[in-house]
């Protein structure tokens, strides 16, 4: 009789845990569904042209900080095909940063660049060291972060065998070199890209022409002119109005409702 | 010959000027200084332009001064073709009483004819007279309404008289709400004001006010230095002789009144809808250059406007319909005057006939009104490329696209059918724990090999610490051996090998030959700092030793495994109290 009830216990409690892993497993498999169903559905209501659907479907991905180039891309389509065109600047731009070699992203920008003010196809200038550390513009942070480890990881490996393999030493140690100058140049690569994405906060003009005032008031004088895609970069944030600096170095008050930053 | 000519021009001249002198005549007064302290005295000069030939005109009565007539002074001048005649009458008055006092108008009678001078205030103070009264600043302003942005003349003068001039440096201007131009070059000229003579510098810019509202410009602000004539003794009580004066250097800062100014935005009814900011008075000229070009070629359009107004709020004018052009970001060139873009056009489309109307918008403060420049079409030739040849667009230096003449419909390509790969939350490679501590694992592996290459190099290039190093493994193996032996009773062969197995560790140990190694060697180790209680079991040891392997009969197992553990024992005090 004791034996039975202990048994029947031993059942009740593996039933118990089997139904806990059941659930936890649902909702497991329901979270990692869920952005795809999202996606699926943004997709269907564009390809319906309902686009102000597909807008509030993506950017439901957008707020799960799902970050993903084609998301972006779709995105910025549906805003592209909804008339707003400086939202899907800003979207082509995220797209474009996730994606630095995407052709499509790339096409895309610039034909709808091309339908907007002509100040605002100029981009932003990131001095010398973006010029001549190009890796940047070609690579994204995670490919550029793989790069350097790459790099450091032969480097490394090329140190350590030249310890035991004397005779070769010399070879070994040119080869350092090499690799020892390219993960440089991954370095620095990476951390004006890091310095990119983390730091400098670049952004984009949403409305159509938006005067950049000399001081932070709708009654200042307007210094210059932004039109809607226009990139900028944000150098000081407050609580209404913004101090941002445009490609040639001009700089002047922005409300913030005209622009986002990306 | 020449000399005789030019002295009979100047006769004939001044013939024609007695001639001309005789029909009009105007006269005023001047004093040269408006205040004066009790004892001293001013200048009154009676100046009559027009003719030399009049009596020095009789002072009415002049309260608080003594009268006191110096002598005429006669003088031509030459202006514009003009000859015309002058003389002066100069007074002293000699302050007597404090008050303020008027010096009436001057009766000057000529030809039957009476004239006036104006009437002059003049005030007389106890003590000497204040430097504010000999210099001061001013700032005024062409009006006193404006429009935000307008450009707003003003000047700041710095009056002064009977100093010597002042060291000048450029005025500064409290103008918060305002943007300042840099000053031009002071201009030296003479005021008469309330009848009193001035000297002037007057300093002159344009402003912009950049907010609207009631707004305070100013103070103006001038430090300078001047140099003061103090009179160190006079003999004016005594005679009219020399002054003895002393020059004083002295530091003034001086500040004008400010200035209250209306500020208002600009009117929205009538604003063009191209209009960017433009303030003043402007003009557009527009130059297309070349006109006759093929598709691809570049097109360089000259817009320049100008005109007088704040110049920074020029922008570029506006062309609308350049959907068949390739356009390029403007160069933009900015002079006193105004400012030049220069923007190239490039024809993509032998349909293209003209360069589509070019507008400017400004607003003019004068009348107020909005105004809107445009410049018709401005018809260009493109002709289209041969068959053989391709459509090449310059881009960027050195750069260059090369297009099918095929005309391409252009839109945004396709949306994407899926995601690349779902992120959520952290999604840089960067953030990750597993890939940051894999940046550990190569440098480790570089230390170990490193520490295990340099050990390895060590056990090959010195021999004692490779033997030191074998040492206890060695031991253990000929105990281990020694054992076995026991084990197998062979006593003799057991003590052989314990014996030779202690040798080869001291041996080892303490870089000794083996061989020579004996109980002798207990004195050999004291030298190298071996512990006493060691030694002790040592020297045990050897003694146990020889008295079992010299002994007649074999040794007993109780005696082998005391052999034994003494070995150990010994071995185990040796490697922790090493060399």
């Amino acid at each position: 009789m004791g034996d039975s009830h202990q048994i029947h216990k031993s059942f009740r409690a593996l039933f118990y845990i089997f139904v806990f892993f059941s659930i936890l497993n649902k909702s497991i498999a329901k979270e990692a569904i869920q952005p795809n169903t999202l996606f699926f559905q943004g997709n269907s209501h564009y390809k319906g042209e309902r686009y102000a659907e597909a807008i509030k479907a993506y950017e439901q991905l957008v707020s799960m900080k799902i970050k993903d180039g084609f998301l972006f891309y779709n995105l910025a389509n549906a805003y592209f095909k909804a008339g707003n065109r400086g939202k899907a600047i800003l979207n082509y731009e995220r797209a474009l940063r996730l994606l630095p070699r995407d052709a499509d992203v790339k096409s895309n920008l610039d034909y709808v660049r091309s339908l907007v003010e002509s100040n605002s196809t100029s981009r932003l200038n990131n001095g010398l060291f973006a010029r001549v550390f190009v890796l940047e513009r070609r690579l994204n942070t995670d490919e550029l972060t793989i790069t350097v480890f790459l790099l450091y990881v032969s480097l490394m490996l090329v140190l350590t065998l030249s310890i035991p393999l004397k005779r070769q030493r010399k070879t070994f140690h040119y080869t350092a070199a090499v690799l020892g100058c390219l993960l440089f140049f991954s370095l620095i690569s990476l951390s004006l890209e890091f310095y990119q994405t983390q730091w400098q906060r670049t952004a984009v003009i949403l409305t159509e022409a938006t005067p950049v005032r000399f001081e932070p008031s709708k009654d200042a004088t307007s210094h210059f002119t932004l039109h809607e895609g226009a990139v900028i970069r944000v150098k000081e944030q407050r609580q209404q109005w913004s101090i941002v600096e445009r490609w040639d170095g001009k700089s002047g008050w922005l409300k913030n409702d005209t622009f986002e930053v990306f | 010959m020449l000399r005789f000519l030019s002295y009979l021009c100047m006769a004939i001249c001044l013939l024609q000027c007695t001639t001309a002198i005789a029909d009009e005549i105007s006269v005023f007064a001047l004093v040269d200084n408006s205040v004066v302290s009790v004892g001293s005295r001013i200048q009154l000069t009676v100046s009559i332009k027009g003719t030399q030939s009049i009596n020095a005109p009789e002072l009415p009565k002049i309260n608080g001064f003594q009268a006191q007539y110096r002598g005429p002074s006669t003088k031509f001048s030459y202006v514009n073709g003009q000859v015309s005649a002058f003389i002066e009458h100069r007074y002293f008055l000699v302050a007597l009483k404090v008050g303020e006092y008027n010096i009436n108008p001057i009766e000057v009678t000529y030809k039957g004819k009476s004239y006036f001078t104006e009437p002059i205030t003049v005030k007389i103070i106890q003590g000497p007279t204040e430097l504010k009264e000999e210099i001061y600043l001013t700032l005024t302003a062409e009006k006193e309404r404006v429009y935000l942005n307008e450009e707003l003349p003003i000047s700041i003068k710095l009056y002064y008289r009977q100093l010597s001039p002042p060291d000048l440096a450029n005025p500064t201007i409290l103008a918060s709400a305002f943007s300042v131009r840099d000053f031009t070059r002071p201009k030296l000229t003479e005021e008469v004001i309330d009848g009193v003579r001035f000297k002037c510098f007057n300093f002159q810019t344009v402003v912009y006010p950049v907010s609207v509202g009631q707004l305070t410009l100013g103070p103006a602000q001038l430090k300078c230095n001047v140099v003061v004539q103090t009179p160190s003794f006079s003999f004016d009580s005594i005679f009219d002789g020399p002054h003895f004066v002393s020059n004083q250097k002295r530091p003034v800062a001086l500040k004008s009144e400010p200035l209250k100014l209306t500020v208002e935005a600009l009117p929205l009814e009538g604003k063009p809808q191209d209009f960017s900011g433009a303030i003043g008075k402007y003009a557009l000229q527009v130059d297309a250059k070349p006109t006759g070009v093929k598709v691809g070629e570049p097109i360089t359009l000259t817009m320049r406007v100008s005109g007088s107004g704040n110049i920074e709020t020029i922008f570029l004018p506006k062309i609308h319909g350049l959907n068949l052009f390739k356009t390029y970001d403007p160069q933009i060139k900015t002079d006193e005057h105004g400012k030049s873009f220069e923007q190239v056009l490039i024809p993509e489309d032998d349909s293209v006939k003209a360069i589509p109307e070019i507008r400017f918008s400004y607003f003019d403060p004068e009348d107020e009104q909005y105004h809107t420049i445009k410049k018709g079409e401005i018809p260009i030739h493109v002709t289209a490329l041969a068959d053989e040849e391709t459509l090449r667009i310059v881009d960027l230096p050195g750069v260059a696209q090369t297009l099918k003449r095929e005309k391409l419909g252009r839109d945004i390509l396709y949306i994407k059918d899926s995601m690349k790969g779902v992120q959520q939350g952290k999604f840089y490679l960067y953030q990750n724990e597993l890939f940051l501590f894999a940046q550990t694992l190569p440098l480790l592996a570089f230390i170990g090999v490193f520490i295990y290459q340099k050990r390895k190099d060590r056990l090959a290039g010195d021999i004692n610490f490779a033997r030191q190093r074998g040492a206890p493994r060695k031991a253990k193996n000929g105990i281990d051996a020694a054992k076995k032996l026991m084990r197998a009773g062979q006593s003799d062969a057991f003590c052989d090998a314990i014996f030779k197995t202690m040798q080869e560790y001291i041996g080892d140990q303490f870089a000794l030959p083996s061989g020579g190694i004996t109980s002798e060697v207990v004195d050999e180790l004291r030298k190298h700092n071996v512990k006493e209680e060691t030694l002790e079991k040592l020297r045990d040891f050897f003694e146990a030793c020889d008295s079992v392997r010299f002994a007649p009969a074999e040794i007993s197992q109780n005696e082998m495994q005391r052999l034994l553990a003494l070995t150990e024992e010994a071995a185990r005090l040796i490697s922790e109290n090493p060399s």
